[in-house]
């Protein structure tokens, strides 16, 4: 009994359409109703607030069906309510969704709000020991940066009825330990390569290097060097690099 | 370190200026664990800062003593190292179900006041305590569907943390809420209570609807309404700790030190303690 219950109020909360045979069962349309708007209206509050941007794009109606269609096909799992955008995001891109993908700038904006939701309160809550930096030790990045590739200039606020312009574009997405703010942080295309090869734990920065180099060609030279320590001091200033990665099971060799 | 007098609900939007004042009307925070278990960023830092300053006590938003599924040792294992982390002398959570068949409504979702609904709270506050090594209590929530028998609700409350060994965090504006809600006496349902059993009082405001529905948001001033029951809550429970709940629409601290100086006179006359 108390299961066909709880699976009814369940039903009436998240269902696209309410059916009669739930809210006869349980008696009090009105009120039940009145649950299910309450259940609905909190949880697009806080998709709202990790997706101003990419519901804005979708424009109102397909932002709704994206929403509806979420809570009624696959409703939030986790009892963490910061998770709910996730997994909102997870479903929209998901094999099973049902209505046409976002594309293009919308897509990629998406995906960066939701590197940004996501990084606020990503693990860990303190950032692992570093050392100090050598080039012939690998680096230790903030653990909870995210690296994007996208075709539009999607962190570029723009005008409501303008499009996001279409170039080739480097983030990183991360969040500072000691202030906690996010930060979207645009990248060239050798400092991304750079880094993307500096999350391996197993490799130095000169290893990262010639990698990198491998991928995208440049020169090393002495204004390369320059260029290299500079970025480097940067990204230690700005919190992405926290410094050399001390050894760990991983990286002992 | 148990609660003494007045707490205050360690919200985000208030958090640093709380830290940075430690205002004498504040004895101890509440917290939701679920805002801290598994999460990094600004919200365990402002925990760790808090738990310098005052006693703290956990209220969980998502146990909900009703769910037919047991809790997984996902979830309460993380929740066991969490309220070790912050000492709280007691846990609480909600006598209401917040999902089913593995869905999270992030509501408290009432339950039939039957026979079934007290066997299940019953046997999940068992098993939850089991694992969190620490006294549980339940907190009456809100509802708003008339046909669960509201007439039965304070003894359904009783029945189920006595046949659990289980306190009762008695919600002083829910029960305000119900009784208008439904057509009950507020008093008689406060009489209904062992005042043994109570750990802790909660007070919060609520919104009137244009229908006359009162809904409980924890986005409003207290209402007089509320104060008086309060006052009489604290003559018959005696002075247990009091924690204003403020979760939206959250106004400045000082409007919501006036509330709790206001709670603080109240508590005084109908305990004869002074709570700050």
């Amino acid at each position: 009994m108390l299961a066909e219950y709880q699976a009814r109020v369940m039903r009436i909360c998240f269902a696209a359409e309410v059916s009669s045979v739930d809210v006869e069962a349980l008696g009090n349309r009105e009120r039940w109703l009145l649950y299910r708007q309450m259940v609905r209206s909190r949880i697009r509050r806080v998709i709202g607030n990790a997706f101003p941007g990419f519901l804005a794009a979708l424009g109102e109606d397909r932002a709704t069906s994206y929403l509806e269609t979420w809570l009624d096909q696959a409703p939030p799992r986790s009892r963490y309510f910061r998770e709910g955008p996730s997994e909102f995001f997870d479903f929209v891109q998901g094999d099973e969704f049902p209505l046409q993908r976002p594309e293009g700038a919308t897509q990629e904006l998406g995906a960066l709000e939701h590197a940004r939701w996501s990084r606020r309160f990503a693990l860990p809550a303190l950032p692992p020991n570093a050392g100090e930096l050598s080039f012939e030790s690998p680096l230790q990045l903030n653990p909870t940066a995210l690296f994007m590739q996208a075709e539009h200039a999607i962190h570029q606020k723009v005008p409501a009825d303008r499009c996001h312009v279409k170039k080739t574009t480097f983030l990183c997405i991360y969040r500072h330990f000691d202030s906690h703010k996010v930060h979207t942080r645009e990248l060239n295309e050798v400092a991304y390569r750079l880094l993307r090869q500096w999350e391996n734990p197993d490799i130095t920065i000169t290893e990262g290097v010639q990698a990198a180099r491998a991928e995208v060609g440049f020169a090393i030279d002495a204004s390369f060097i320059e260029r290299l320590s500079s970025m480097l001091a940067a990204f230690v200033e700005d919190g992405l690099i926290l410094g050399a990665r001390l050894s760990s099971p991983q990286t002992s060799r | 370190m148990k609660p003494q007098g007045l707490g205050i609900g360690f919200r985000h939007g208030i958090a640093e200026e709380l830290l940075t004042r430690q205002p004498r009307q504040v004895q101890w925070v509440e917290v939701h664990p679920e805002n801290y278990m598994l999460r990094g960023g600004r919200y365990p830092a402002l925990l760790q800062r808090c738990l310098e300053t005052w006693p703290v006590v956990t209220h969980g938003l998502t146990m909900g003593f009703g769910n037919m599924e047991p809790h997984s040792t996902e979830y309460l294992h993380p929740l066991r190292d969490l309220l070790k982390d912050v000492q709280t002398p007691w846990h609480t959570d909600h006598l209401c179900f917040p999902g089913a068949g593995g869905a999270h409504s992030h509501d408290l979702l009432p339950l039939p006041l039957t026979e079934e609904s007290k066997h299940i709270a019953v046997q999940r506050i068992r098993e939850c305590r089991d694992v969190l090594g620490l006294q549980l209590g339940v907190e009456n929530v809100s509802y708003y569907i008339p046909e669960l028998d509201p007439l039965r609700e304070a003894s359904f409350l009783v029945e189920v943390a006595q046949e659990a060994d289980a306190g009762i965090l008695l919600d002083v504006n829910n029960v305000y809420v119900n009784s208008i809600n439904h057509g009950f006496d507020a008093r008689d349902y406060i009489d209904q209570i062992p005042a043994s059993r109570v750990l802790q009082l909660h007070v919060a405001g609520h919104l009137v609807r244009s229908d006359s529905v009162i809904i409980d948001t924890h986005g409003e001033p207290v209402r007089s309404e509320v104060y008086e029951l309060l006052e009489y809550t604290l003559r018959h429970v005696g002075p247990k700790p009091v924690l204003l709940e403020r979760d939206n629409n959250i106004p400045p601290l000082d409007v919501l030190l006036e509330e709790l100086d206001q709670i603080a006179e109240i508590y005084k006359r109908a305990t004869g303690v002074d709570a700050c």
